[in-house]
């Protein structure tokens, strides 16, 4: 029995609320360094308010690794209405990879 | 969060992405890396403290993830096609309806379980039945998808996050319908209900920014549905103003899935969650939708995301001369108040209607456009005390990229010496001026805001 009071008795058929999953394109990851030995590393920190704990990533990391060339530096764009611009992603690119600091 | 590392990887860098190791942090990165079509992300975690003042310990993880060989899962591509949920959820009694609805308690992050489906509240089941009805509100197809035209700005790409935000779901026109039933609307408010889709229909965002929607429903519509725009505006008790709230915050739970915790990871959460009312007509100045640009007999939904309202905010002593003074100061003790601002991009002034009259009177504002540029030249802070906060290191960013000379926070501002003035806001528009409340009270209040949507009702006709 179908119907619209709230009797304990009546049975409702009901629809479901949620929204729908979009598909999406999977990628890989792209291949690992074989070893970080003469190649340049961006420490990005993104969007800024995190500096002390990106610095000493980007510091520990060059001392780990001396033939390292290990660039810190921290992007204007990324939150809050500011996108990031061509620019930062030029810049953001140039490397041979790169560990992005976001904290939380 | 999570983003611009998946984006960095789809332009072809290797990329590992430094996180705090907290549970609702992996879920709501694992969430986006898969929105962004790159599921394996590398992350190394770090300890959750904010005062955490070295990494040297995790460097080793930092190297092993830029160099470790891809494993098979980290290499897969392919389209992902996440399961749809079936049109019926279920049939069962009233009482098995709302339990089904509440679901599996969810308690993570929680000192007690949260609700799935519902807002703790029991909803109106939404029949095949009431849905139609529902759907009679409106000439759009029940099939038709609604474009949210607010989003964050996409950090990585400056582009809208298609879908609904967080997770870009989808939404149609009848899923707000079942939404809009549950949530006790009736037919006619469903226009409303479906601009506030379009608004983004969200209770929050992931994150610790402490803002929810604020909605003002402006023009003939708010008459003839009554939606109030009088005593006790933001107050339970009138049907269209709370069923219309509560429609859009299960809109955002649901449709867009933005779920305690998951899509919707919000420290302490906020007042503001789906507040609505109307502006008034008793206004000495242009209603909202006139004074936005669009025509009288227009119906227009504003939303704010904002954080608090401040209501009849006192009034400096040494400004004001009598008890009216008070009740509605004069200008300067309006700028003073809206100093206080927190990282609001903008303010929203609120009047009633006797206090809009009194201010307008006494103090000569005769249009909301004046006012407005009277706020944007004197709500401010010395460009030192800007440069020590860190959210105006945020909006600097976004005044760059405004024209000198314009009357927008612009780089003109930035090269001040540091004594110098510096308006609050990006702009006088981003100052809103409205009238609502007690006809006869004459008081004021204002609500910051971080961002800002409009659109027409009538189209959702």
């Amino acid at each position: 029995m179908e119907g619209n009071n709230s009797s304990k008795e009546t049975r409702f058929t009901v629809l479901n609320p949620e929204g729908i999953k979009p598909e999406v394109e999977l990628h890989a990851l792209n291949p690992r360094l074989e070893s970080l030995e003469g190649k340049t590393v961006n420490v990005i920190n993104l969007h800024g308010g995190n500096e002390i704990i990106l610095e000493s990533i980007a510091s520990d990391l060059q001392t780990a690794v001396p033939g390292c060339h290990v660039v810190y530096y921290r992007t204007d764009g990324g939150q809050g209405g500011s996108p990031l611009t061509e620019e930062d992603w030029k810049k953001m690119e140039d490397c041979d990879a790169a560990i992005i600091g976001h904290n939380y | 969060m999570g983003r611009v590392a998946a984006q960095l990887e789809k332009k072809g860098i290797p990329v590992v992405l430094e996180s705090w190791d907290w549970d609702n942090l992996r879920i709501v990165a694992a969430e986006t890396f898969l929105l962004e079509g790159v599921p394996e992300v590398r992350q190394v975690f770090t300890t959750p403290d904010p005062f955490l003042e070295s990494a040297t310990g995790f460097i080793p993880q930092f190297i092993d993830a830029l160099t470790r060989p891809l494993t098979e899962k980290e290499k897969q591509t392919g389209c992902y096609k996440p399961p749809e949920p079936p049109r019926i959820a279920m049939t069962g009694t009233y009482d098995e309806v709302q339990t089904y609805f509440q679901g599996e308690l969810d308690n993570t992050g929680y000192t007690a379980a949260h609700s799935k489906w519902t807002d703790g509240l029991p909803i109106v089941p939404p029949t095949e039945e009431r849905v139609a009805e529902m759907l009679k509100g409106t000439s759009h197809a029940p099939d038709e998808v609604i474009t949210p035209g607010f989003a964050f700005i996409h950090a990585a790409s400056g582009k809208e996050v298609p879908g609904m935000l967080p997770w870009g779901q989808v939404a149609t026109v009848e899923k707000v319908a079942v939404n809009a039933v549950m949530a006790g609307c009736k037919p006619e408010y469903f226009p409303v209900v479906l601009a506030m889709t379009e608004a983004g229909a969200s209770v929050g965002y992931p994150g610790t920014c402490c803002g929810g929607h604020l909605y003002i429903v402006s023009g003939p519509i708010s008459r003839e549905v009554g939606v109030n725009s009088g005593q006790g505006m933001i107050l339970p008790g009138n049907p269209a103003n709370m069923s219309m709230g509560r429609a859009a915050t299960l809109v955002g739970l649901n449709v867009a899935g933005a779920k305690q915790g998951v899509g919707n990871w919000e420290t302490w959460g906020n007042t503001i969650w789906g507040t609505t009312f109307a502006d008034s007509t008793d206004t000495p100045w242009d209603t909202m939708n006139v004074a936005q640009g669009y025509k009288a007999d227009e119906s227009v939904l504003f939303m704010f995301f904002a954080n608090r309202i401040l209501p009849a905010c006192l009034a400096d002593l040494g400004v004001v001369d009598s008890l009216g003074g008070q009740m509605v100061p004069p200008p300067e003790s309006i700028v003073n108040s809206m100093k206080q601002c927190g990282h609001d991009r903008g303010a929203a002034l609120i009047f009633t209607p006797s206090g809009a009259r009194r201010f307008a009177d006494r103090y000569g504002f005769t249009s909301t456009s004046q006012l407005q540029d009277y706020l944007w030249e004197n709500v401010n802070r010395t460009r030192k005390e800007w440069e020590d906060d860190f959210f105006f290191y945020m909006l600097s960013n976004v005044a760059k990229k405004n024209p000198r000379g314009s009357r927008m926070l612009n780089p003109d501002h930035l090269d001040l010496p540091g004594d110098a003035m510096v308006p609050r806001f990006l702009s006088p528009d981003n100052i809103k001026i409205l009238v609502a409340g007690d006809p006869e009270w004459p008081s004021w209040g204002w609500v910051g805001f971080m961002s800002y949507f409009a659109t027409s009702i009538d189209k959702w006709r």
